[in-house]
């Protein structure tokens, strides 16, 4: 089943944007992703992934083409509650999504809004906790978690909606690398266990290259989409639009372009690079 | 090298006498040499911020001192001020304390507080402003109007146009896509050749630090535990992991060769090392190595 679809979607900040072309944050982006999928969305800044994020939940709506996301147009005004509930957004500053003191106060703050009944949210907000593994600190004060902890309590808080789609935009930039490692965790659990659909807009290659497809975009177009293994061995044209690859890729790339053509180009991770090595070289107990 | 910043059994607790009590420093002691370019890693509650911050009169240490130049930073008044201008201290996320009405002015104001004359603010406040790859275009529009990116160079500009003799940086590169991390880098780096000053750099990113610094403090629960250059460092590779510390990419997979018998050193950090190291073994080296 088709979750979001995006069909030639076109936006400008500016209200007469038809003044000039580069006002266009977008330029005719079509993208299908199906549910269950987990999906990178990378891109250097202004390349319009942010951009391209928000129009998934109706924070933007398109300037031209258009965007269904569960069966629904975005344009659709008296669906607005509705997509916003199936589809939940998770930023990238934990301090600006945060609004209660303690953590469960926090998370139920949505389906409280939605009216839900006070003993399914219960249920809801604990079912919410255990998900990004935070039931130790169910009481405990927001403002003294750490940046990993205080932003998987941002993501409980949308799950407490029940969303079946999930758009992280950056939720791992402002984090430390323990902090990226528990959220990044946490998201492919949602995606594993709950068939929650995920695009997740991010910097980092390393977690891109965990995702089942990665879409690269520039200048307001998709410029690559495909499996890590597809995208990331085009490492000069990743380059160019001001992207590193994983380091095991790159490592693989520039002995390549030393003459070293025997080993392989779609190297994604360590382990699969120190076996090429080893092949080559020969370990001491090949 | 004359040394520029000495710490002698630097320690700082936080709300000391209360439940919250905790040590962020415990008794740090290292020297940093005029022109060395530093690297500081260690994990979020490491005690990094805390000890950078003690580094420029911001912080009063609970025990220990700090010389800057020779000088105790905390026994006269006058130190302090004179500190804040010798060691420039760019925090996490500058871009959010820009408040001027337009970026000029916003670079002008340390070099101002300074006392500088008119034509030596101006002289400052242009390079700076050029080192940071912030054009004349953008000098006299207002700092909210820029973009992300433009804002943390020009928050680092004013900083830089202080010109001190230390200029420390937390973060400066979080939050930044890979090109925006690599310019605010290279400024940094360009900044040290030209005028010659030291650079301590705080980061996450061992890949960051490793490319850049020439020694690297690594700090945990507080504690100094490694302060050497870069690549003694990088041989405890183990030690580094187990304080839950990433290692770049490409020390992990020399030390994995390692482990399975492949014979290549064990503190290769950087991408071009490895490649050096590795297309030479290749060349050499055949399945009977």
């Amino acid at each position: 089943m088709k979750h979001i679809i995006t069909r030639d979607l076109t936006f400008a900040y500016e209200q007469k944007p038809e003044d000039n072309a580069e006002n266009f944050a977008l330029r005719g982006v079509s993208v299908s992703i199906e549910k269950g999928e987990l999906v990178a969305v990378l891109g250097h800044n202004g390349s319009g992934k942010s951009t391209f994020a928000k129009h998934l939940n109706a924070i933007l709506l398109p300037s031209g083409g258009s965007v269904t996301v569960a069966g629904i147009d975005t344009t659709e005004e008296d669906k607005l509650y509705e997509i916003r509930r199936r589809a939940g957004m998770v930023f990238q500053n934990p301090d600006n999504q945060l609004v209660a003191s303690l953590v469960e106060d926090d998370v139920a703050f949505a389906p409280e809004n939605l009216g839900v009944e006070p003993a399914e949210i219960r249920r809801r907000v604990d079912e919410a906790i255990e998900l990004v593994g935070m039931q130790e600190y169910k009481r405990h004060e927001v403002h003294r978690l750490s940046g990993g902890q205080k932003q998987r309590v941002a993501i409980a808080g949308v799950i407490a909606m029940q969303p079946e789609i999930l758009i992280f935009d950056e939720p791992t930039a402002m984090l430390d690398p323990r902090g990226r490692a528990e959220v990044m965790a946490t998201i492919e659990r949602l995606n594993r266990e709950r068939g929650i659909t995920v695009v997740l807009i991010t910097h980092y290659m390393e977690e891109a290259a965990r995702c089942g497809r990665v879409i690269v975009m520039d200048e307001g177009r998709v410029l690559l989409d495909g499996t890590p293994r597809e995208v990331f061995p085009q490492v000069d044209r990743l380059r160019e639009v001001g992207l590193d690859v994983p380091q095991p890729t790159q490592l693989m790339h520039d002995l390549r372009a030393l003459g070293f053509s025997q080993l392989p180009g779609d190297v994604l991770t360590e382990e699969e690079c120190v076996e090429a090595l080893v092949a080559q070289i020969g370990g001491a107990h090949a | 090298m004359r040394n520029i910043i000495e710490a002698k059994n630097l320690s700082f607790t936080y709300s000391a006498n209360t439940p919250f009590e905790k040590a962020a420093v415990k008794n740090a002691s290292f020297c940093i040499a005029e022109g060395d370019y530093i690297g500081v890693i260690g994990h979020t509650g490491s005690g990094k911020s805390t000890l950078i911050q003690m580094l420029n009169g911001l912080l009063m240490p609970s025990a220990g001192e700090v010389l800057v130049g020779g000088r105790p930073v905390w026994e006269k008044k006058k130190c302090r001020r004179d500190v804040r201008f010798t060691v420039g201290l760019c925090f996490q996320y500058p871009e959010y304390q820009l408040f001027e009405e337009t970026v000029y002015a916003d670079i002008a104001y340390g070099p101002r507080n300074k006392g500088l004359p008119e034509e030596e603010i101006d002289r400052c406040v242009r390079e700076a402003a050029r080192l940071c790859g912030v054009g004349d275009e953008l000098l006299q529009r207002s700092p909210f109007e820029l973009s992300g990116g433009q804002k943390r160079r020009v928050a680092i500009a004013g900083v830089m146009a202080m010109e001190p003799e230390v200029l420390i940086l937390d973060e400066p590169t979080a939050g930044l896509d890979p090109r925006g991390r690599d310019e605010i880098l290279a400024r940094i780096r360009e900044y040290r050749q030209e005028k010659g000053k030291t650079i301590v750099l705080v980061s996450h990113s061992m890949e960051d630090i490793s490319a850049n610094a020439q020694k690297i403090m690594v700090l945990s629960r507080g504690e100094i535990r490694f302060f050497d250059e870069t690549k003694r460092v990088f041989e405890h590779a183990r030690e580094l992991e187990e304080i839950g510390l990433g290692v770049p990419s490409v020390t992990r997979i020399f030390q994995m060769l390692r482990a399975r018998g492949v014979d290549v050193p064990g503190n290769v950090y950087t991408l071009s090392d490895a490649t050096r190291v590795l297309a030479e073994r290749l060349k050499g080296g055949g399945r009977d190595a």
